[in-house]
């Protein structure tokens, strides 16, 4: 992804404030166990539940 | 009665203006209500109907909530089929016949579906997003695509009006559904809320919004803006409505891996068992020092809605990494919302030349991998804590939204995008008006355990049935 030279400006505005964010994250306290439960199925509440998988003809160009 | 007999002509014009009156009655009833009477042979489909574009056709052109609007010719031979149905036997229930819309993110099938970006100007889906099927299952007559910001970005709709005070905005994303809902043109709506943006703008317009627990809700069909943080729910009038939507649309979908096989209880069935006991946690008042001082009144008086019918209240502490939720929240959000523009940002599509998604998008994509792993971490923990938090307490109320006006582009604050993080459910319902700006809805949030939407809706239905800041609609 490139991007236009007019852009940069406002992309890296943009950007040091996601960077900002990133800081507080980082600033937050996690043991090794917590660390390490990072789960794929944060919210397969019950599981993954089987099922065929959806139709991508049709989608969003 | 006294006075001379009416002319003929003065006859036919008072039988207009009643027929206008009734109509504009007809579309200010809740969506249960129409349900009963509808059900009893009252009013029928086709006069619901009628109501609805009587009223879309008079503000339409003033609030702007539709991006699409089905013609009436459609809609009306739509609503005789439902009466047709009803008539010989096949009562769908209680959405049966009843003129809904949905967010234009919502693929509708022959229907464009936009987002309201110039890169899908021409996109007709050829089949519905399972909520829009859905709707249509339960007999609800999908009339309209309703108004948001470009992509669904921001907490701002522009192009749609406030229906309290035409010079606003009515907040966003899924403003132009809270609109139309709040101006009688639909009997009910959906939206979708990343980051508050069914039940901010819900707030704003005076009526109920409601996100439900993530997998509650199928997302198959809905243009995202953040896979693990999107959710769809209803916006209506009242709690009952809620909740019979929220029934209709919620459940198992093969199509959507993240969607949850529990069984989908009848949310209406228990909204009456009351709140006595309840114990209600609250936030520290530090926590709403930044609120205006009408949101934090109003939040402070439902308090004692609840007291007063036997609920106990008690401040809560949040979850250590509560402080980071929303930092997590905004970069989960926005890097996701990035994988998901590569497609177009790759192309140099064209993007609408007044919002920034674009820009916003490029900056996400420059992210390291690692800070976006580093916020899934913090969101694992606070997911974990705020179950902890929940486990003493049956339900969580806030204000619905920080400030008195529309809340502006960035406007969700943590204590509504935190359970987008999360994913407990959350709904908003009216509590109150403001005073300073006069006449403006104000709001509370009241949040629940994960697939506890019955437990949401009771307390908002107590809230409710006690009060009648539901029952107030603005004058247009």
């Amino acid at each position: 992804v490139s991007i236009n030279e007019a852009d940069l400006p406002r992309v890296a505005a943009l950007y040091e404030e996601l960077q900002q964010l990133v800081d507080t994250v980082e600033f937050v306290p996690l043991d090794v166990e917590e660390e390490s439960a990072l789960a794929l199925d944060l919210f397969a509440w019950e599981g993954s539940p089987e099922g065929p998988i959806p139709a991508r003809e049709g989608d969003a160009p | 009665v006294s006075g001379p007999p009416l002319s003929r002509r003065d006859f036919l014009r008072g039988r207009a203006v009643l027929g206008a009156r009734r109509s504009e009655e007809l579309s200010s009833l809740a969506m249960a209500e129409a349900a009963r009477q509808i059900a009893a042979r009252g009013i029928s489909p086709v006069d619901l109907m009628r109501a609805v574009l009587a009223r879309i056709e008079r503000l339409e052109s003033r609030v702007g909530a539709f991006v699409t609007l089905l013609d009436r010719e459609q809609c009306l031979e739509l609503a005789s089929e439902a009466e047709r149905e009803i008539e010989t036997g096949g009562y769908r229930g209680r959405l049966h016949g009843m003129p809904v819309g949905v967010k234009d993110t919502h693929y509708t099938e022959g229907i464009p579906t936009t987002a309201r970006t110039p890169i899908l100007d021409d996109f007709v889906p050829r089949y519905d997003a399972t909520v829009v099927a859905r709707l249509k299952a339960a007999g609800a007559i999908v009339i309209g695509k309703t108004n948001l910001p470009e992509w669904s970005f921001g907490g701002a709709t522009p192009g749609t009006r406030n229906p309290w005070n035409l010079e606003l905005d009515p907040g966003g994303s899924s403003g132009g559904s809270a609109v139309a809902v709040a101006a009688g043109m639909l009997m009910g709506a959906t939206g979708g809320d990343t980051s508050g943006s069914v039940r901010l703008p819900a707030s704003v317009c005076g009526v109920v919004g409601l996100k439900p627990t993530y997998g509650r809700v199928s997302r198959h069909g809905i243009i995202a803006i953040s896979w693990s943080l999107d959710h769809v729910g209803p916006i209506a009038k009242c709690v009952e409505d809620a909740a019979l939507l929220l029934g209709a649309i919620a459940g198992y979908d093969p199509r959507d891996r993240t969607s949850s096989r529990r069984a989908v209880p009848d949310y209406a069935a228990r909204l009456q068992a009351g709140i006595h006991r309840w114990k209600i946690g609250v936030p520290a008042p530090a926590l709403l020092e930044a609120y205006d001082r009408d949101t934090r009144n109003a939040f402070y008086e439902a308090l004692q809605v609840f007291r007063d019918q036997g609920a106990m209240v008690h401040e809560v502490a949040m979850p250590r990494t509560f402080f980071a939720s929303q930092a997590c929240q905004r970069i989960i959000r926005i890097v996701e919302a990035a994988a998901y523009h590569r497609r177009y940002l790759r192309t140099a599509a064209d993007y609408g030349p007044s919002s920034d998604v674009r820009l916003q998008t490029l900056a996400g994509s420059l992210l390291p991998a690692a800070a976006f792993v580093r916020a899934q971490q913090v969101r694992a923990s606070f997911v974990r804590e705020l179950r902890a938090v929940f486990s003493a307490i049956d339900v969580f109320v806030t204000p619905a939204r920080e400030t008195v006006g529309p809340p502006g582009p960035s406007g969700a604050r943590p204590l509504n995008t935190m359970f987008n993080l999360s994913g407990f459910p959350a709904i908003s319902i009216p509590a109150g008006f403001s005073t300073d700006p006069p006449g403006l809805p104000l709001g509370i949030q009241i949040a629940g355990r994960p697939f506890e939407e019955e437990t949401i809706l009771t307390a908002a239905y107590a809230y409710e049935q006690a009060t009648d800041w539901h029952e107030r609609r603005p004058e247009l």
